[in-house]
This record gives C-alpha cells, sequence and structure tokens, in this order.
C-alpha cells in the first residue's frame, strides 16, 4: 500500500513539477526575449551614442565652409524591413581636421588658425545590411579650409565602401578606417546655416520575434540631432 | 541511505547557495565598475559644462565692454544671481605682476570655472608659467563662498592663460608666439581678439576652452554672392579687378555660383590678387568674360539675369599665377549669412537717436531749399524737441545725426531742378551751411515695407535699410554719386531685403575734392611755421593729432572759440593763412570739378568775377583757404542753379562773397576736411606732418591723395548687404569698395574701368552691434573652438 502510494504520488508530483516547469519556462523564455530586445536596443543606442559621439568631436572643431556632402539619388538604397522596403538615404560628408591639436607646428604663426591636414570622411555604404565608416585622409599640407576639391571625384570612384588602408586617393592616403556601424540604415546630413543636421538610423538586422510571440520584427533606431559648428572661422 | 541522501542535500545547498553568492558578488562589482565609470563620465561632462558656461560668461562681459579681463581695467565685479556666483580681481598679483582673475562658482560650489588673464602689451616673450597665478580648485569647492583672498594658489601655467586683445589696433606680430620653451599658448592670438582658457572644473575633473573670440563677421570675404558674380571691367582699356583684405589670413571673393570677369582668355581673369592668402572660390566655374553684358533683367525674384557675357572656364595653374590668388572652381563655399531685416535693425538703430516718423510716397525738391511731402505740404526743416532734425539744403534732404527716420512705405526722392540726394549725420545746429561733425553719431534711415528710390545720391554717415520682400519691396536704388560725400571714410551700411542697384556716379555731388589738399597744405605749413609749430607732435594741440582734437581743433583752424573773419590774410589760423604758389594750378584745378564753366560762359564770368574780388578787391587782397573754400562753395551753387535751370548766383550779390558771412560753417567744413586728411594719412602709416610736407602736396593735380578722391569714381565704405541681388554700374569709372559687399544672389558690376575692393573687418562691425540698455555691444563669435 505505501508502495503504490508513492507510485501514484511521484506521478502525480511529476505532472504538477512539469506543469510548473513549462510555466517557469514560459516565463523564462518571455524573460530572455525581453532581455535580448532590451540588449539589442542598449546595443543599438550604444552604437549611435559612439557614432554621434565621433560625429560631434570632429564636427564641433571643423569649419564651416570645408562641409562637403555627397548625396543625391544614387545615395538613397532601398531596405527591406518588417513593415515593408523603406528607402534611406546613405550620405558621405568631408570635412577638415587636425591630427594633433597640440602640435605647436599645426598652427598658422599669423592667423593663429589650424593648419588644417587632414580630411575627414563618413561614409555610409550602399548594401541594404549597411555599414558607416569614418576615414581620415592625408597628410594633407596646409588644407584649405575649403574643403577637399577632389570629393565630389572620390564620391564618384568609391560609392560603397571606402578604399582600403593605406590606399592612395587623389595623392592622399587612407591611414585611417574605422566601421562605427554595421547595422545602418539609413544616414542624411543637411546644411543648416552654419550648422549640421544628421539624421541617423540603425536597425537590427537580425529580425526577431516580440517577447509575447507575435510577428518577426525589425527594431529601427532613428536618431536626429544639428551639430553646431563652434569653430566659426570661415 | 537517509543519511546519504541527506548529506548530500545539504552540501548541493551549500553549494547552490555559494555560487548564487558568487554570483551576487559578481553582479555588484561589476555594477559598481559600471556606476564609477558612468560617473567619470559624468564629472568630465560637468566640467565641461562649467566651461562653457565661463565661455558664456565671457562671452556676455566682453561683448558689453571689450576691456574685461584687462588686469588694472577697473571693471572687476563680483556678481551673484541664481546658480552663479563670481568673483573677479583686476590685481590678481601673481609673479610679480597684476593679473585678471574671475571664478565663477556654478551649483553652490559642485562645479566653477576659472579664467586667468595677462597684460597682452607686458612685453613677454609668449606667456610664462605665473606662480601663484590661479586659485586651487579643490579650495573653491571646499569653500564656495570664501572668495579670491580665501583660497589658496597654484602656479598658472602659461598654456592656461587668457589674452584679450579686442581692443589692440596696432600689429602684435607675432603677438603671443609660443617660445622654443614652451611655455606660451600654442596658438598666435591676432589682434581684435581674444583668446580665453576657461578651466571647468568638477570633483576634481578638469576640462579646459581653448576659445578664440572675435567680432562675429557676416562675411570674410571683400565680394560675396550667393549666385552669379559677374565683373564687366574694361579690360581692353587696362581696367583690372584689385583685390585686397586687411585680414592677413584671407584675402577672398566667393559666389555660390558661377564667377566671371572679364579678361583676355583662359589663363588671365582680370583680376589681380594684392595680398596674402587670396583666392576665388566659386561652387560652380570660375570664367574669364570674352564679352561685355548687354543687359540685366530683373525677374522680381531677387535673382537677376545678366545677358550677353560669355567666358571660358579660367586655367586654374596659369590664372591663378597671373592673379597672384588660387583659382577654386567646383569648390565648397559657406552660404551667405542670412541676415534678416528685424536683426539688422536691432544692431544698426540707437534707440536714444530722436525718431522721425515720416510717410512713405513722392517727395520732391521744388526748389534748392524746398522739398514738397507727399501730402503736399512744402517743408525746409525739420524740427524735433526744438531741435533741427532735418533740413533741405540745395536739392539736399540732410539728416541731422542722432536721428532714426523712418519712411512708411516706398518712398522715391527726386526734384523738379537739381540733382537730389540724402545726407546723412549732418550737424544739429541751424547753421546756413550744414556739416557733418568729425565725430558725427551718425543717422540710420529706414524705409519700412517698400523700396527707397533716389534720383540722386546718398552720403554721410549711418546706416540705411528698405525692407518689404523679395518679390517688389526692399530695394535701395540710387542715381548718381552714391558714395560718402563729405567724409569718404566714415562707414555707411546698407541693408535691402531685396535688391541694391546703382547707376553711374555724379562727379560734381562730390563736397570735397583731393585738389583742396594743395591750398590747404600751403596754409598749413605757413600758419605751422608761424606758430612754431614745427614739431607737430607735442604741445596741447598738435597738428598730428588734428582729428582727435575735438573742440580744439577750432584754435587751429580759426584761432579760437569765435569765427574768425575771412577779412584778415595772416597766419593767426589756418583759415586766414596765405595760400601763396601754384595759385592758377590750384583755381584750374578747382574749376575743373564743376561742368558749370565750361557749359556757361556766365557763371564763368561770375566765378572769375568773384575770384579777382578776393585777390584783388578787398582791403587785405590775397588768397588764403578760407577764400578757397567760398570759391569752391560758388561753384557748387553756380553748377546747382545750372542743373536745375535756375538764374545763376552773381558774385556780388552772393554771401560766400561777403567776407564776414559764413565764418563759422566754413570753419566747420574746413575742420572736417582737415580731419579727413589727417585720417587718410593715418591710414596710410604716415603722420599728418609726412602727408603736408610730401613735396606732391602742392600739387593739386597729382598728390598723394588724387587717385583715391577722384570724383569721377563710386565708391562705398562700409557694409553693403542685399539680400536681394546687386547691380552696379559704374559709367565708366572705377568703383572702389572699402568693407564688404554681399548679395544672398546675383552680383553683377558694369561699365567699369577699375575695380578695387579692400576687404576691411573694421567695417562689418556695424552689423554685430546690438545695444544693451544705453550701451553698444558688439557681437563675439568663436574664430576658434576646442575642448582638452
Amino acid at each position: 500500500m505505501k508502495r503504490g502510494f508513492s507510485v501514484l504520488e511521484a506521478v502525480l508530483a511529476c505532472a504538477l513539477f512539469s506543469l510548473a516547469s513549462l510555466c517557469l519556462f514560459g516565463l523564462m523564455q518571455f524573460g530572455f526575449r525581453a532581455f535580448s530586445m532590451g540588449g539589442q536596443r542598449m546595443g543599438l543606442q550604444a552604437e549611435q551614442e559612439a557614432i554621434l559621439m565621433h560625429l560631434r568631436a570632429d564636427l564641433e572643431f571643423t569649419t564651416v565652409s570645408s562641409l562637403r556632402v555627397a548625396d543625391g539619388g544614387p545615395r538613397n538604397v532601398v531596405v527591406p524591413l518588417s513593415v515593408g522596403p523603406t528607402n534611406e538615404p546613405r550620405h558621405q560628408l568631408c570635412c577638415c581636421g587636425l591630427t594633433d591639436w597640440n602640435a605647436k607646428n599645426n598652427y598658422n604663426p599669423q592667423s593663429g588658425l589650424p593648419n588644417w591636414d587632414l580630411y575627414l570622411i563618413y561614409q555610409a555604404d550602399l548594401a541594404p545590411q549597411g555599414s558607416l565608416f569614418r576615414v581620415e585622409m592625408g597628410p594633407v599640407y596646409y588644407a584649405n579650409d575649403e574643403g577637399w576639391n577632389q570629393f565630389s571625384s572620390y564620391s564618384a570612384a568609391f560609392p560603397n565602401l571606402p578604399p582600403g588602408l593605406g590606399a592612395n586617393v587623389a595623392g592622399l592616403v587612407v591611414r585611417r578606417r574605422q566601421r562605427l556601424s554595421s547595422n545602418l540604415l539609413g544616414f542624411e546630413v543637411t546644411k543648416a546655416s552654419s550648422d549640421l543636421v544628421v539624421r541617423l538610423l540603425l536597425f537590427n538586422s537580425s529580425a526577431y520575434r516580440d517577447p509575447a510571440g507575435g510577428s518577426r520584427r525589425s527594431q529601427v533606431l532613428e536618431t536626429k540631432t544639428r551639430i553646431a559648428i563652434r569653430n566659426r572661422s570661415h | 541511505m537517509r543519511k546519504r541522501y541527506r548529506a548530500i542535500a545539504l552540501i548541493m545547498t551549500l553549494m547552490v547557495t555559494s555560487v548564487l553568492l558568487i554570483m551576487v558578488s559578481a553582479f555588484f562589482s561589476l555594477n559598481r565598475d559600471q556606476i564609477q565609470l558612468r560617473r567619470a563620465g559624468d564629472a568630465t561632462l560637468r566640467a565641461q559644462a562649467a566651461a562653457l558656461s565661463g565661455l558664456e560668461y565671457a562671452r556676455m562681459r566682453l561683448e558689453v565692454d571689450g576691456t574685461w579681463g584687462l588686469p588694472g581695467s577697473g571693471c572687476a565685479r563680483n556678481i551673484s544671481s541664481p546658480g552663479l556666483k563670481v568673483f573677479e580681481n583686476d590685481r590678481f598679483s601673481a609673479g610679480g605682476i597684476d593679473t585678471f582673475c574671475c571664478v565663477g562658482v556654478l551649483d553652490e560650489g559642485q562645479s566653477h570655472f576659472q579664467i586667468n588673464f595677462v597684460d597682452p602689451v607686458a612685453g613677454y616673450g609668449g606667456l610664462p608659467s605665473l606662480a601663484n597665478g590661479r586659485v586651487i580648485g579643490r579650495n573653491v569647492e571646499s569653500n564656495p563662498t570664501g572668495g579670491l583672498a580665501a583660497w589658496g594658489r597654484e602656479t598658472l601655467p602659461g598654456l592656461e592663460t587668457s589674452v584679450n586683445y579686442l581692443n589692440s589696433v596696432s600689429s602684435f606680430y607675432p603677438p603671443v608666439l609660443s617660445l622654443s620653451s614652451g611655455t606660451g599658448p600654442l596658438r598666435t592670438v591676432p589682434p581684435k581678439s581674444c583668446m580665453l582658457q576657461i578651466r571647468g572644473y568638477y570633483h576634481g575633473v578638469v576640462r579646459t576652452c581653448d576659445i578664440s573670440l572675435a567680432n562675429e563677421k557676416p562675411t570674410d570675404a571683400g565680394f560675396q554672392a550667393g549666385g552669379q558674380l559677374a565683373l564687366d571691367i574694361n579690360y581692353d582699356r587696362g581696367g583690372r579687378w584689385y583685390i585686397r583684405s586687411l585680414d592677413p589670413s584671407k584675402n577672398k571673393i566667393q559666389a555660390d555660383g558661377d564667377i566671371i570677369v572679364r579678361g583676355s582668355d583662359e589663363t588671365d581673369p582680370g583680376m589681380r590678387f594684392q595680398s596674402g592668402n587670396a583666392s576665388a572660390t566659386s561652387s560652380g566655374r570660375i570664367m574669364t568674360g570674352t564679352s561685355a553684358i548687354s543687359s540685366i533683367d530683373d525677374p522680381h525674384d531677387g535673382t537677376l539675369t545678366i545677358n550677353g557675357q560669355t567666358g571660358v572656364d579660367v586655367d586654374v595653374d596659369v590664372a591663378g599665377a597671373k592673379t597672384g590668388g588660387k583659382m577654386r572652381p567646383s569648390a565648397g563655399v559657406s552660404s551667405v549669412a542670412d541676415l534678416n531685416a528685424a536683426t539688422v535693425e536691432s544692431q544698426l538703430n540707437n534707440p536714444n537717436f530722436t525718431q522721425l516718423n515720416l510717410s512713405g510716397g513722392h517727395y520732391e525738391f521744388q526748389d534748392p531749399s524746398t522739398l514738397k511731402l507727399p501730402d503736399g505740404s512744402q517743408i525746409s526743416q525739420i524740427r524735433r524737441n526744438g531741435k533741427i532734425v532735418a533740413r533741405v539744403e540745395d536739392y539736399k534732404l540732410v539728416f541731422s545725426e542722432g536721428v532714426s527716420v523712418n519712411f512708411q512705405g516706398p518712398t522715391t526722392i527726386d526734384s523738379q531742378g537739381g540733382k537730389p540726394s540724402i545726407l546723412m549725420g549732418y550737424n544739429t545746429n541751424a547753421l546756413a551751411e550744414s556739416y557733418m561733425p568729425w565725430n558725427s553719431s551718425g543717422t540710420f534711415l529706414k524705409v519700412t515695407n517698400g523700396s527707397l528710390n533716389i534720383d540722386g545720391s546718398v552720403g554721410g554717415k549711418g546706416s540705411l535699410m528698405a525692407t518689404g520682400n523679395t518679390t517688389n519691396q526692399g530695394d535701395v536704388i540710387m542715381r548718381g554719386r552714391s558714395q560718402l560725400s563729405v567724409d569718404p571714410d566714415a562707414s555707411v551700411t546698407v541693408f535691402a531685403d531685396r535688391n541694391i542697384k546703382v547707376s553711374p556716379p555724379d562727379p560734381t555731388s562730390a563736397r570735397f575734392f583731393s585738389n583742396d589738399l594743395a591750398p590747404i597744405s600751403l596754409a598749413m605749413r605757413n600758419y605751422s611755421e608761424a606758430q612754431d609749430l614745427n614739431n607737430w607732435s607735442r604741445g596741447s594741440r598738435p597738428l598730428n593729432d588734428f582729428a582727435s582734437l575735438g573742440a580744439d581743433q577750432d584754435y587751429l583752424t580759426q584761432g579760437g572759440k569765435n569765427p574768425i573773419s575771412d577779412q584778415q590774410v595772416g597766419t593767426q589760423s589756418i583759415k586766414t593763412s596765405p595760400v601763396d604758389s601754384n595759385l592758377s594750378e590750384i583755381k584750374s584745378a578747382l574749376i575743373a570739378n564743376f561742368p558749370v564753366i565750361d557749359q556757361n560762359e556766365n557763371a564763368a564770368a561770375e566765378f572769375n568775377a568773384m575770384y579777382d574780388k578776393f585777390m584783388t578787391g578787398v582791403a587785405e587782397p590775397g588768397m588764403t583757404v578760407g577764400r578757397y573754400l567760398r570759391l569752391r562753395e560758388f561753384l557748387r551753387d553756380l553748377q546747382s542753379a545750372q542743373d536745375s535751370g535756375s538764374p545763376l548766383p552773381s558774385a556780388a550779390t552772393s554771401a560766400w562773397g561777403d567776407l564776414t558771412a559764413r565764418n563759422e560753417s566754413l570753419n566747420d567744413q574746413l575742420k572736417s576736411e582737415i580731419s579727413f586728411f589727417n585720417r587718410k594719412a593715418t591710414a596710410s602709416n604716415r603722420s599728418f606732418h609726412n602727408l603736408i610736407y610730401d613735396n606732391r602736396s602742392t600739387n593739386p593735380t597729382e598728390n598723394d591723395l588724387t587717385n583715391s578722391m577722384n570724383a569721377r569714381d563710386a565708391k562705398w565704405t562700409g557694409f553693403l548687404y542685399a539680400r536681394g541681388s546687386v547691380a552696379i554700374d559704374s559709367g565708366g569709372g572705377d568703383l572702389d569698395i572699402r568693407g564688404s559687399l554681399v548679395a544672398r544672389n546675383d552680383m553683377a558690376i558694369t561699365n567699369v574701368t577699375n575695380v578695387v575692393s579692400i576687404y576691411d573687418p573694421a567695417y562689418l562691425k556695424s552689423a554685430s552691434q546690438f545695444m544693451v540698455g544705453n550701451k553698444l555691444a558688439n557681437k563675439l563669435w568663436c574664430d576658434f573652438y576646442r575642448i582638452r
């Protein structure tokens, strides 16, 4: 009697335990999905913060007149998202910069203004799963502060990916090439008086199912910010 | 068996508990690191924010008072406002010298900024480190209300020293150059700018703003067009476009469209850059014009349609070498600053000026001293509060200094007789002959919602604006000699909501001429030698400082406060000193300015009658400066009568022939003219003595002012800005623009021989000024900015 009762007891206990486990694992899966979504969002936000930090650091100190933007129709890309295809801009931006802000020789002895010695390029590629690159071109011997006059040629020659490290383009060498993001959806740059309006869209490339178990969705993080170019020397 | 199972359960429980403890510990550790990281980032941001607060505070102080920050300037203040408490000391002794220390405590001591200035003319070779030169950040943090005396000090590194050069006028080249020892700042600070090293502090974290502030400039180019820039110079007759800049770092013309300048071929676009760092920059093409502009159409959308001129693209390298500047076609150009009418008015209009509101409409001169208003009434002067604010004189509508004139609606000014003009910034007293005071505060003239159309010229000192829209209002249209009649060095700012159109100049409207230098220099030589003033730089009234002598000018020009009669000939004053050589040349050169003598024999006879009267028909015969001025003004009356078809004035009855009359106004004219010559000398880096005693000064046709004062040339001094386009017809003469000419759309200059454009940032100042209470402030911007 005692043994039979023990078996029934064990079966019931197992059934109850299985039910409880199912509930628990269901809850855990929900939690994991929510955590994963949060993690992905945090990842995108961190990526966005890092990109904007680079942009601010470079653009606040550059000159208004050196800004050049490659935009227009060919620089738009159709990207399939869960809600349908979207047409997004993938601009290229060029401005002048300085390798070493602390070097005495990097300043004009008459005006006290920087002798700009490199060009910085922010380049969005044209793949659906886009990337954003930051490229340093140099050395430029006292770059004029009106921008790189070969930028339109550069943009035509490298519409998609930037040239590799060490490549020579119109007499300048690619000295640094960083991939800032590989989750780029759109990169739009618009001049607004002496400021620059940047619209940045990052998206989660691996489509995911929402925690409630619904259909797969794409996550898009859109940021639009105005960067004041504080260094007003023309 | 039971015992074994229990033991396993205990061990497993202990193991799980241990794992959980380790996990919790790791979690807290990770969390603590993240918090610390976040806190460090937060501290950096707060330190940076404190430095930026310091920047805004310094900018606010410097905009209102350009001497702020100079040691011993007396402008140190302790200021308290919500969230900010500022402690300043302009005699903060460090390393044996006085410095200026400013500490701003934010958020009751959580963060602060500190700025330390040294005297820019203390004669340092660079900026050395100063012992006890700044307060210690931690001391401020621990005792935020203590003040500069209570806080401890530490060494101020040269690299973190600020310098205010905003008021420097002479060149400091290189003003503050780093020494090889590396103690000085890394950057040169040119005159008219202020280098700030603002140290932001928060909980031990320091961020420093490295800034150069300078007057905000609406443009950095001598000519800037937001569209096409076309110059039809007379290249075949030797005409060129001479481009200079007083900014040593830039000499630039710029267009956000094509640049086309008449020249020979692709190697020579007719431009000549005459100072360093020169460039012609265009977002489109740069072309040499090979044919003339046939016509210019106004499609009423703020642009111009320039017809007839064709060109070829310049050879960038060859043309660059030929012109002395870089040719930059297809280059990036900064957009033309969009100055809106409300902002410009707030900068140009002085609220302390006397307001004079006039209706828009048709204003017409009936005779030399009568103006018919749109309502049909006729006036000869307008008074406000007992003072003359406007008068009509010799077909000129003369506005007094310190007056803000507002025409409500489209305004046209023309004449039934002589050539009309508007003069601004003139005297407020009721003398018969008006004049522009040497220190005139100028006039502000505005046409609200309409165009200003003058069938003549604009001159004097002040600002002129027309507001409206881009289609049919807001033009400034001037015919005739649209330049500064009395003092060509005074600046005028012209703002048009739409277009600026200028027609060929009228030589006769010039108030004085380069040939006046000959009689004035002869008289001044006689006067100074007789008065033993050969050392022009000494005494209480040195002639070398004539322009700035103020009321003391009277002692030199008329020998005292009271007007001296032109009946006298003698060296007791400049006005009565004899002009005793080159008389026939002086007479011929004077006559050459007034075509009436060739046009009308009677006029020539009247002029000769007056000349002979002065030379032989008076008690003390002979030529003096005062009498020379009388002849000039009589000629002007003759010309005016001829132009208007009025009866010619007679030498016998003209007030200019009465040597006892109008001496006060003649003296004022003389002071104005000598002041101008004095400034001309200073502008060319020479003393006034040097100009007057120059061998060529007694030659009326070929002296040092001949080229710069040719009455047939159009001259603008100041800042001309059109929100639409600019079209100038120079009538075959030269065009001289000192300051800057800016159009948001197109710019076309036609029928011109030579163009001389001198970019002078000093004349852009009026566009960046604004009132703070009763005080004029200058807007500053960052010429250089970085945070380290």
